[in-house]
């Protein structure tokens, strides 16, 4: 059966090291020590990896100049940039160094471009250049500002295709991953630690809290002083791929003085989608991912006077993440990340506060902590390169030549079958994404592994095709189709069968 | 390594719904060889799962449900000749004539001497309409919702609200009561319904289901499948009544508020649309501004009435066929055309240009706002060329008027007064 294997309950698992979140970090650390020999548990609440803060950001790989030269957000994300795309080309994850532009909106942002340089180039952030409007408009042209800082080293990525791409090739090398399974507590064993949750138990010679926005509140029930963490909602709106054809880098504005974020900003994406955003709001409920039409019109009117060509008729979608700060409101600004021993076993390991630019600095903060484990453990001997199984991340058909589409056709003939039309998206990519690793069968799940009901249509033609694929040809219920696992369920039943009853 | 199989044909039509079945038909009648590509396995379109009846009354002065409405043109494009191939999708068209086909198996190219674009609309999302709100399974567009209930067999929720008071959301209201479903409401923004008539009549009022006219859904509840929503009103200007939320519990949100012709391909093509419809700019023999390209049926305008989008197609066809057979179709210069041009009370009119010397045409056009008596004409300069009375007028209804344009020199507006 198609039914996700990845809640039944399994009551006490054993690992050398269990990692507490598959966000991109959590990810991270699967994917690395997936190259070591050792026993790895993922533990995550959602029925998929990656699904809170690593999917739902601005998919930039920063270039390092926002941050106060020392910090560890400095130096994780200088790090991070060079092995994340390191990683991505292993992995065959699309990304793409297409550099950005921060504006000044009048000639009183300008100071604040100069600091920014004089912090990046403290960072080591190489060739950025402070440009006037014109040279600006050349780089960008449509673009709106009395001058700009230009950082060529700047790039983009597709968050959650990095942070899938590293689950799925972590877990056919053996690590596991407990979907469903919610880590309610962390305590210490006479081996090291464990993390209870209702799903099982999974005890372990370390364990990393990589909770993302839970972080804080499940380090402090092992360890009361840690600090908490404060929900910080980004809103995004999303351009159709038409607006992509006009926008061929980031565009920041100058960072606002003490906000919680860098200021509303348009991104390209891997794609060629516009994602525009986010917003920066405090919130009480740190799953609070749902859009407001205030922030949406807010949104559009920041990017407009940046962009005043914005094609706003080209909004297809919105969605909001989640930042994990550790500043308060009142403080505003940022936090350093904070990566704590637990003080009594040290074998703790918790990351708190991993905010912009997390997804950048992910691979540098797993690389650190594996660092820190490998002291005392010496005998996680490298796995040879020859002995790794490999699932890189799919090319996308859409995006290939017309020789190369004919080629893969005669390979397998279900790549002429297209699904999805506004995507491209063949009848053998979704089957590949159905056939994940994790097996995660969920439609949200399909939809970020290869883009089917991710398009201008959101669904209108490619859900009607998925449905009748599931039910036609691999026997699905009604009730399996759910849209982030058992307490979303997309339908309430069969009808013929109910009429015949 | 297959070779790509490349062919060539007269005319190729892209999209087998009505109005691409009856341009095949009429081309092929006019002796074209013509190929129809459709991505379905079953030709038809949209009509496949359009299970209620009211198709046919103009075209066959029947009444037939919407798989038997298709029947009749599937039977015609058979009977004149017409090459099928099904389960195909158009996924490149350059303005030369040359289309890329996918299909299982094979990627193939098709030379057309004439191309005929019939692919249809889209539905307008939550995304594009922008309602705030949590994320949660259970939001679905009427025309996909449709899809799950008659052909998906599955039954998508219990209680049910209806955004958008499109033809599509109503024949859903009824559709899901039917089977058991309860349709708490329908909420319209505008002060007045967007569908037919007839549909209000048939599919709410018949099953007491409230409208609420004025009012939209401004926030969805449920992280994890939808809870309910917060309707509120809305004044004149489109801004909402602050203290007039309600809320309706719900398991189950449809959007009927929409369709967008499917222009992607077109855009490819490099052809020119018209920012009112969202469809091609054409001619009055419905060539686009690409020369050898021409446009029928929902792609080029969103149509009410299946019977309609079939005629449009027809003449479409025709137009193609001669196009392919080397006859003169007259193409869309500025200097040489005169340019229909929507004015007072007209939201916009189909085609956008018409030849001089043409001896009549035939308009296609929609009122911006409901009205009582209305006499709708077209003016070229000082002199009336058409006049359509009408005892009420409704954007929800295309109207279709004569015009007289042998003697026209200037350009054309129609206007409603």
């Amino acid at each position: 059966m198609n039914r996700t294997s990845n809640t039944q309950h399994t009551a006490n698992q054993v690992a050398d090291i269990a990692i507490v979140g598959a966000g991109v970090v959590g990810a991270s650390l699967a994917y690395a020590l997936s190259k070591l020999h050792c026993s790895v548990a993922v533990i995550e609440k959602e029925h998929d990896v990656g699904t809170a803060a690593s999917a739902r950001n601005s998919g930039v790989i920063h270039a390092g100049l926002n941050y106060a030269p020392e910090s560890l957000r400095a130096r994780f994300c200088m790090r991070g940039r060079d092995l994340l795309m390191a990683w991505c080309d292993e992995l065959n994850v699309p990304y793409a160094v297409c550099g950005k532009l921060i504006v000044a909106a009048r000639n009183e942002e300008i100071p604040g471009l100069e600091r920014l340089r004089t912090m990046g180039e403290a960072n080591g952030v190489p060739d950025m250049a402070l440009i006037d409007a014109d040279a600006a408009a050349r780089l960008q042209p449509g673009i709106h500002c009395v001058a700009a800082l230009h950082v060529p080293s700047s790039g983009i990525v597709s968050p959650y295709a990095f942070t899938v791409a590293m689950a799925e090739e972590a877990a056919v090398n053996g690590v596991t991953f407990h979907l469903g399974w919610e880590a309610k507590r962390i305590r210490v064993t006479e081996n090291g630690a464990a993390v209870d949750t209702p799903q099982g138990t999974v005890s372990a010679r370390w364990v990393v809290n990589a909770a993302g926005i839970h972080a804080g509140r499940l380090a402090q029930t092992i360890d009361p002083d840690a600090p908490g963490l404060y929900p910080c909602v980004g809103e995004y709106l999303i351009l159709d791929k038409q607006a992509g054809e006009s926008l061929g880098m980031s565009v920041y504005p100058a960072p606002p003085v003490g906000g919680a974020g860098l200021g509303v900003h348009l991104t390209p994406t891997t794609e060629g989608n516009v994602l525009l955003g986010p917003s920066d709001e405090y919130v009480s409920d740190p799953e609070r991912t749902s859009c407001t039409g205030k922030t949406a019109d807010r949104l559009l009117a920041e990017a407009k006077s940046m962009w005043p060509d914005l094609p706003t008729n080209l909004v297809i979608g919105a969605y909001a993440g989640i930042r994990s700060k550790r500043t308060s409101p009142q403080e505003g600004g940022f936090g350093d990340f904070l990566i704590r021993r637990e003080p009594g076993t040290q074998r703790v390991i918790h990351l708190i506060g991993i905010e912009s630019p997390g997804l950048t600095a992910a691979p540098a903060i797993a690389e650190y902590v594996i660092e820190e484990i490998l002291r005392t453990e010496e005998a996680w001997e490298p796995v040879p390169p020859a002995d790794r199984v490999r699932r890189p991340w799919p090319d996308r058909f859409d995006e290939l030549s017309e020789d190369e589409k004919a080629r893969r056709v005669a390979e397998d003939p279900d790549h002429g079958d297209i699904i999805c039309r506004c995507e491209g998206v063949t009848k053998a990519e979704f089957l590949h994404a159905l056939g994940n690793p994790l097996g995660v069968r969920t439609l949200s799940g399909i939809k970020y592994r290869c883009r089917a009901t991710m398009g201008r249509c959101s669904g209108g033609y490619c859900l009607p095709r998925i449905v009748e694929i599931l039910q036609d040809e691999h026997g699905w219920t009604p009730e399996q189709f759910t849209v982030r696992g058992p307490d979303s369920p997309s339908f309430v039943g069969r009808l013929l069968e109910e009429n015949h009853e | 390594m297959s070779e790509p199989v490349c062919s060539t044909v007269d005319v190729a039509v892209i999209g087998g719904g009505p109005a691409g079945l009856a341009a095949a038909a009429a081309a092929a009648r006019a002796g074209a060889n013509v190929l129809l590509i459709d991505r379905n396995p079953q030709l038809g379109g949209i009509l496949n799962q359009c299970i209620h009846d009211g198709f046919g009354l103009h075209a066959f002065g029947e009444v037939l449900t919407g798989p038997e409405f298709a029947d009749r043109y599937v039977r015609q494009a058979i009977g004149a000749g017409v090459r099928l191939r099904t389960r195909t999708l158009v996924t490149g068209l350059s303005a030369d004539g040359e289309l890329v086909c996918s299909r299982y198996g094979a990627r193939e190219t098709v030379r057309a001497k004439a191309t005929v674009l019939a692919m249809g609309c889209r539905e307008r999302t939550r995304g594009m309409i922008r309602i705030p709100g949590a994320r949660p399974a259970g939001v679905y567009t009427a025309g996909t919702a449709q899809w799950l209930t008659n052909i998906g067999n599955v039954r998508i929720g219990r209680r049910i609200v209806i955004l958008g008071s499109g033809d599509i959301g109503l024949i859903m209201a009824r559709r899901l009561t039917w089977e058991g479903a309860e349709v708490a409401a329908v909420i319209e923004k505008l002060p007045y319904p967007s569908g037919l008539p007839r549909n209000i009549n048939q599919c709410l009022l018949d099953y007491d289901i409230p409208l609420h006219l004025s009012h939209s859904v401004t926030c969805i509840q449920g992280r994890n499948r939808v809870q309910g929503v917060t309707v509120s009103r809305f004044d004149e200007n489109g801004h909402a009544d602050s203290g007039s939320e309600f809320e309706l519990t719900c398991d189950t949100l449809l959007l009927s508020v929409g369709l967008i012709p499917e222009n992607e391909l077109s855009r490819h093509a490099g052809v020119a649309l018209d920012r009112t419809t969202s469809g091609a700019d054409v001619t009055d023999e419905y060539m686009t501004s690409v020369p050898g390209v021409f446009s029928c049926g929902n792609v080029l305008h969103i149509h009410d009435l299946a019977d309609w989008a079939a005629e449009e197609g027809e003449r479409a066809g025709v137009s193609a066929a001669r196009y392919a057979d080397g006859g003169v179709v007259r193409q869309l210069q500025d200097n040489a055309s005169i340019v229909v041009r929507a004015g007072a009370g007209v939201r916009y009119v189909v085609p956008q240009r018409i030849q001089r010397g043409v001896e009549e045409v035939l308009l296609s056009l929609r009122v911006t706002a409901p009205r009582g008596p209305t006499t709708i004409r077209a003016v070229c300069g000082n002199t009336i060329v058409g006049e359509l009375r009408l005892r009420k007028a409704h954007p929800a209804t295309m109207e279709q008027m004569s015009v007289r344009t042998a003697e026209a020199a200037k350009d054309l507006e129609v206007i409603c007064e």
